[in-house]
């Protein structure tokens, strides 16, 4: 050799282009690393090639299953090309592993993630809509298809006891970003509340509502149809004079869009319902909850930096705020006034989480318990007995701090109640800044101690909030009852699943619909479009369930079905409303060239004459305090407010002839109302059974002999037919009625003059009968003979009552039923009740009821 | 039946001048040339139909040959004999002899990052530096892709 070696090597370093010699290594680098890792599987030749000798099988190519597992369905593959494009796989092959499932599952949710934007951000026609937390409720939820939405229905887990306990005692949360939210405003104001006035009952006014910025929750009708023609229920808030939010439920947003329609020369109204998302946080300690999961933005000090922000400026720094937010999650006995608007800005939820998921939501001690603690640790290590302060001086006054919070909410409301979630630019801006999960996590996973709330790197990431806190006063008239009492939540949709899941690991219960109309029943309130029978909500409702239920029974072969015939009922999939207000045609009655949905009938809700029918009710029975003790114990009236100038029977007779009542029902005996059970007014055998086991020594059983109280066959013959002539169902003169009035007043004489012996020799299908119809034809049942008991009702729903410990439903009677239960019940000061019969039952039960204010 | 044994060697190649032009058989040509110079006709016939270069990268001069396991040793006889490629001159110089060639693309790599490591230590400043490992980054990430 001419040169060294090295000298050789020097000159060949010398020469080099230094970044093309790294650039080719690197190059070298990677493409050897995909090689090892990939080159296996690109080897070309048959899978029976690849494999070492001692594993190879002869015949192997027409039986795969000669060959180890890990291979077999790559020869499957080589075998069969044309399967290739199928996904399914044979049973014998090897299933991935479960780091590979795993991630196919995480493509297989990104995907599901993907569509679910789509299905936001399009609106897709004869298909479901997603919640915002649709794919978090689905893994643990029965999921159903309603109002085109996919609703969360009731838990997977069997029993239904926690969901009490959380509603009852602690905090649940539903997400109801179904309901709809639409935002109306108007350049004319007193235009505006002009049309908003029609389409309310005309004894309230939007007026006060708009200039005080309080919410209002109200029925709403069609325009001047007032006490006929309901919509539903609306929740108004009110942003400023000339605008306001309206929340609907979605089984009326058609109706309610038609309406509306009519008024769009001068009302502008926008639907903000993929905007906005909806949570309803029910329990006693929801407030306290919220403000650990959603926590107030109250640090003056974070944001001296940045300037400009959206929640700038807002009312997070004023010093009302902050001081009421304070004594507010400093203990969690207090809360705000009931119907109240509250809107503050809180920070991101996942940088407060606890370390671990919180089964019962946390109270924190008093800080002045917490200090006279420490002060006594402290006197203890130092061996200091005096200055000790006593328990007694520093338990705060829980009365005191709520009336704390009452006063500085009332002195500073204007400024207390607006929030910034109402503002688009607001919204959109606090999606934007929003840090995605991952970015959260990673950061989660790099700081020591967990991430804290008023981190600076997530110093954008803020949530307008607005919050209705709601009562849970409504129910039977007289009832103490403080049950579902609560906050709607209304916030950008985007941060819906991360506000629930701060909830959830901060101690509230997820519940589905079930359980959150279980709290209308619980509280005895009525529950739109169940109980709301004069609306086109519930007729579409009751329509499908009674072909879903006709559908079910007719599935069944003869010998299983229930012979509804024999047994006398002949409506049990529906409640005819029509021919129990003596209006045999129920349907609707919609006219082409007409946006109204009109019944002929209606649930009264003037709230002056439902307070003086149960006054009349209540002053008519004996003082509940001498009642005996399972009438006491199921007596839903205990305290009757106060009225001024009640209006007399008879003008409600006269105005609201067409109206239904809705009542609470409340069993006696044991066993469970159920829905579209039948109501019956007692007739005078009935009351006597009553009278004469109504002591303080009555017992079930002495009440549990509607069984086999049976009538003589002439004398319901003749009342049923005086009373089929009263009631309407055929049309006769005055003269005619007046006659018939006579001849039932007779008969019922008659009727107690009679030997009680022949009263039972009647048998006992003979008093269960009931009014023939029409509809039973089609399913092949006969025609039945008359009943001895008026019907006056049906239970719209029912069920056991875990507050109460027996069964409790809710009803609709006709006003003229009541007004004969006045009558009749009014001599023997019995407490108000009525007998109930389930479809499937074959025995009355007596209940007592009360009316519902639900105005 | 007995398996085939082969043998891989992992070379490398110096030369003065650039061998971009030179191709897998071209090399080929060149080693049998050498090993019928060196062992005659009959160490030609025992290598020509196990010999084979595997692997060729003209860039970093770097190959990988293959050869039965008998005859490895006439083989690296004959590569160090080796004077000329291609029609220029060079030396061959043998990193790594192994029996499959994973071991060898493994060798490869460590040798690569070897090399890559002490260029990278005596870059001038740190702006180079920070260069060469956004490079690598961004190969790798591409790679990673691919995969």
């Amino acid at each position: 050799m001419a040169k060294s070696a090295d000298k050789m090597e020097k000159d060949y370093l010398s020469g080099i282009p230094v970044w093309e010699f790294c650039c080719d290594r690197v190059q070298e680098i990677t493409n050897m690393a995909e090689e090892l890792n990939t080159g296996a599987l690109k080897r070309k030749g048959r899978v029976t090639q690849s494999l070492p000798r001692h594993m190879r099988r002869r015949a192997s190519s027409h039986n795969l299953r000669r060959l180890p597992v890990r291979v077999r369905l790559r020869a499957h593959a080589q075998s069969h090309p044309k399967q290739l494009g199928n996904k399914i796989k044979p049973k014998w092959c090897r299933k991935e592993t479960r780091r590979k499932r795993r991630y196919l599952r995480s493509l297989r949710f990104q995907r599901m993630l993907a569509q679910f934007s789509e299905k936001i951000d399009k609106s897709v026609v004869n298909k479901s809509k997603w919640l915002p937390s649709h794919l978090w409720h689905a893994k643990r939820f029965h999921m159903i298809d309603k109002y085109s939405w996919k609703i969360p229905y009731t838990l997977t887990q069997k029993c239904t006891r926690h969901s009490y306990h959380s509603i009852a005692k602690k905090c649940a949360v539903i997400d109801t970003s179904y309901q709809s939210v639409f935002q109306i405003s108007s350049d004319n104001t007193p235009l505006l509340i002009q049309t908003l006035n029609s389409l309310i009952i005309p004894s309230l006014s939007l007026c006060p509502s708009l200039q005080s910025l309080s919410p209002i929750t109200t029925t709403l009708f069609y325009p001047d149809t007032y006490p006929y023609g309901a919509i539903g229920p609306g929740t108004f808030f009110p942003i400023s004079p000339c605008s306001l939010w309206l929340l609907v439920h979605p089984a009326m947003v058609s109706e309610f869009v038609k309406v509306i329609d009519n008024f769009s020369e001068h009302i502008v109204c926008t639907d903000l319902t993929a905007e906005i998302g909806i949570l309803q946080l029910v329990g006693p300690s929801s407030l306290s909850t919220l403000l650990k999961a959603l926590p107030p933005d109250l640090n003056k000090e974070l944001d001296t930096e940045v300037t400009g922000m959206w929640y700038d400026g807002f009312n997070y720094k004023s010093s009302e705020l902050s001081a009421i937010l304070e004594k507010i999650s400093q203990s969690s006995n207090s809360y705000l006034p009931d119907n109240s608007l509250l809107g503050y800005t809180a920070l991101d939820p996942r940088l407060s989480l606890p370390k671990r998921k919180l089964t019962v939501p946390v109270e924190e001690p008093e800080p002045d318990e917490l200090m006279s603690l420490l002060l006594n640790l402290r006197n203890k290590l130092e061996g200091e007995t005096d200055n000790i302060p006593t328990n007694t001086e520093l338990v705060t006054d829980s009365n005191t701090t709520t009336t704390d919070i009452l006063a500085i909410y009332k002195s500073h409301r204007q400024s207390l109640v607006s929030s910034q979630v109402y503002t688009a630019d607001c919204r959109h801006q606090s999606v934007a800044d929003k840090h995605t999960d991952d970015v959260i996590n990673i950061h989660r996973g790099k700081c020591l101690y967990g991430l804290i709330p008023a981190d600076p790197s997530f110093r954008k990431d803020r949530v307008p909030l607005w919050l209705l806190t709601t009562s849970g006063e409504h129910g039977p008239i007289g009832s103490t009852s403080q049950y579902g009492a609560g906050i709607i939540l209304l916030l950008p949709r985007e941060w819906i699943m991360t506000s629930l899941m701060a909830l959830t690991y901060w101690g509230a219960k997820a519940v589905g619909k079930k359980e959150f109309d279980r709290v209308c029943l619980e509280r005895q309130s009525m529950c739109y479009p169940r109980d709301c029978i004069d609306c086109y909500g519930y007729v579409i409702e009751a329509y499908n369930k009674r072909n879903e239920l006709e559908k079910h029974y007719l599935s069944k072969p003869p010998d299983k079905r229930l012979e509804y015939g024999k047994m006398g009922v002949s409506t049990p999939f529906h409640s005819p409303w029509g021919s129990l207000m003596g209006r045999e045609r129920e349907d609707e009655q919609m006219d082409d060239d007409s946006i109204q949905f009109k019944l002929p009938y209606y649930i009264l809700r003037d709230r002056k004459a439902i307070l003086s029918l149960q006054h009349v009710l209540f002053k008519k029975h004996m003082p509940y305090k001498y009642m005996p003790r399972i009438y006491k114990q199921r007596y839903p009236c205990r305290k009757l407010p106060s009225l001024s100038e009640p209006i007399s029977l008879s003008d409600i007779s006269d105005r609201y002839s067409n109206s239904l009542l809705l009542i609470s029902v409340h069993m006696l005996l044991r066993g469970c109302v159920e829905d579209r059970a039948k109501l019956f007014l007692p007739t005078v055998e009935d009351i006597q059974i009553i009278l004469s086991s109504y002591s303080k020594d009555c017992v079930e059983r002495d009440l549990n002999l509607f069984s086999i109280v049976g009538t003589n066959r002439m004398g319901v013959t003749k009342i049923t037919s005086d009373r089929q002539l009263i009631h309407g169902i055929s049309v006769h003169s005055e003269g005619v009625l007046k006659t018939a009035r006579k001849s039932l007043k007779r008969s019922r004489k008659n009727l107690n003059k009679l030997p009680k012996d022949t009263l039972h020799e009647a048998p006992l299908s003979s008093c269960l009968y009931e009014p023939s119809t029409s509809s039973l034809d089609n399913l092949g049942m006969l025609a039945l003979p008359a009943n001895s008991r008026e019907c006056c009702g049906y239970v719209t729903s029912g069920d056991y009552s875990f507050c109460r410990g027996y069964s409790v439903g809710i009803a609709c009677v006709s006003l003229s039923s009541m007004l004969n239960l006045i009558h009749t019940q009014s001599k023997t000061r019995l407490p108000p009740f009525l007998l109930c019969r389930n479809p499937s039952a074959t025995k009355l039960t007596p209940a007592l009821i009360a009316l519902i204010d639900h105005s | 039946m007995v398996k085939g044994k082969n043998r891989y060697f992992l070379m490398e190649i110096h030369c003065e001048n650039s061998l971009k032009n030179l191709t897998q058989q071209s090399m080929r040509k060149d080693i049998l040339n050498s090993i019928e110079e060196n062992f005659g006709i009959f160490g030609y016939a025992c290598v020509i139909t196990s010999l084979n270069v595997k692997y060729l990268n003209a860039h970093t001069n770097t190959a990988i040959i293959r050869v039965n396991h008998k005859y490895f040793q006439m083989l690296q006889q004959a590569l160090t004999l080796l004077r000329t490629m291609d029609g220029k001159v060079c030396m061959l110089r043998t990193l790594h002899i192994a029996g499959t060639i994973k071991s060898c693309q493994k060798k490869l790599m460590e040798y690569d990052k070897k090399y890559l490591l002490f260029t990278y230590e005596r870059l001038p400043n740190d702006y180079e530096k920070k260069k060469l490992v956004k490079k690598f980054i961004e190969q790798y990430k591409l790679k990673e892709k691919r995969m």
